[in-house]
């Protein structure tokens, strides 16, 4: 499927920390997209945004994006966010800037 | 006629796989494939926590729409992880489950042996293991490694060498070929002897 993510960078809270405050706070790129928080698991969070970023666009649009988090300990004191999934052009550019702000990301998969 | 040679191909194809489905079987098929088994109730109302994979998937007998799998759930308030059969229908399946991955469910908080994987968080498991591969080794690392190195120590413990052949252990057959070797010259009388005074001392 087109607009495919997956990176994984650091943040300095602890896993548990690091989810509960990007729940209360999600990056803007996030909210921009008009994303919404749809599930939650004991160590991620999972959102939702249609095709589309204006209202019409939304209206017509052909699905839906998903983008899933999970938060692991980076075994110090900090923790590696997990993303995978969907995101639109711009969301997915914002994504990777966020990650090279946090030291920059990589794709976690080897295969 | 191209259309009619279409139609009878289609016969064909259909009597080799056992016939045709009736509308009306199509239909239930169809229902049955879009059927969540009341996972979405679950999903909604349902309290997060992780369950372990202890098996294998495997096909239900007599349901062509759902496959089960053993699973280790961890209690959401703590407490000791209970053993289910999880039974869950095969076209939600999203994401690979293998024995030893770690995976995001929910509980439902009345029936706590119902539960409903969460498949688009598991892709991010999966994705944060590494990618399937690397998801389902580790898993299998987590299952086997521990029961494989525990095999090879009681086996080197015991005097085994692995990959070399066993020794035989019964000392009557060390016995035997220790007159072999004998006979051949490749031990003398005496050392014969001794060795065999010493592995009779041993029955």
């Amino acid at each position: 499927m087109a607009d495919e993510i997956t990176i994984q960078y650091a943040l300095t809270d602890p896993p548990a920390q690091a989810r509960e405050s990007w729940k209360q706070s999600p990056p803007e790129w996030l909210t921009k997209a008009k994303f919404e928080l749809v599930d939650e698991t004991y160590d991620g969070l999972v959102y939702r945004g249609s095709h589309g970023t204006t209202r019409l666009g939304r209206m017509f649009s052909a699905g839906t994006y998903t983008l899933s988090l999970k938060f692991d300990s980076d075994g110090r004191v900090g923790s590696r966010v997990t993303l995978t999934g969907q995101a639109p052009a711009p969301m997915a550019a914002a994504i990777r800037t966020d990650a090279d702000a946090h030291g920059g990301g990589v794709d976690p998969r080897v295969s | 006629m191209g259309m009619f040679k279409s139609l009878k191909d289609a016969k064909a194809l259909g009597d080799y796989h056992g016939g045709m489905p009736s509308i009306r079987g199509s239909f239930k098929d169809i229902s049955a494939l879009a059927d969540d088994r009341g996972e979405g109730e679950i999903l909604k109302k349902g309290t997060p926590t992780k369950a372990v994979v202890q098996g294998f998937t495997t096909p239900v007998p007599g349901d062509r729409f759902a496959m089960q799998i053993p699973l280790d759930v961890y209690p959401p308030d703590g407490g000791e992880p209970y053993r289910i059969n999880y039974v869950f229908p095969t076209a939600r399946m999203k994401a690979a489950m293998s024995v030893g991955m770690e995976v995001p469910i929910k509980v439902d908080p009345g029936d706590p042996t119902r539960i409903a994987l969460q498949w688009d968080a598991q892709r991010a498991s999966i994705a944060a293991a590494g990618g399937d591969f690397a998801a389902v080794e580790a898993g299998l690392a987590n299952t086997y490694g521990g029961v494989a190195d525990a095999a090879m120590r009681a086996a080197q413990a015991g005097g085994a060498t692995l990959g070399t052949g066993a020794a035989p252990a019964d000392p009557l057959e060390k016995i035997a070929q220790l007159a072999k070797l004998r006979d051949s010259g490749a031990i003398t009388e005496a050392e014969f002897t001794a060795k065999k005074a010493e592995l009779l001392a041993q029955t």
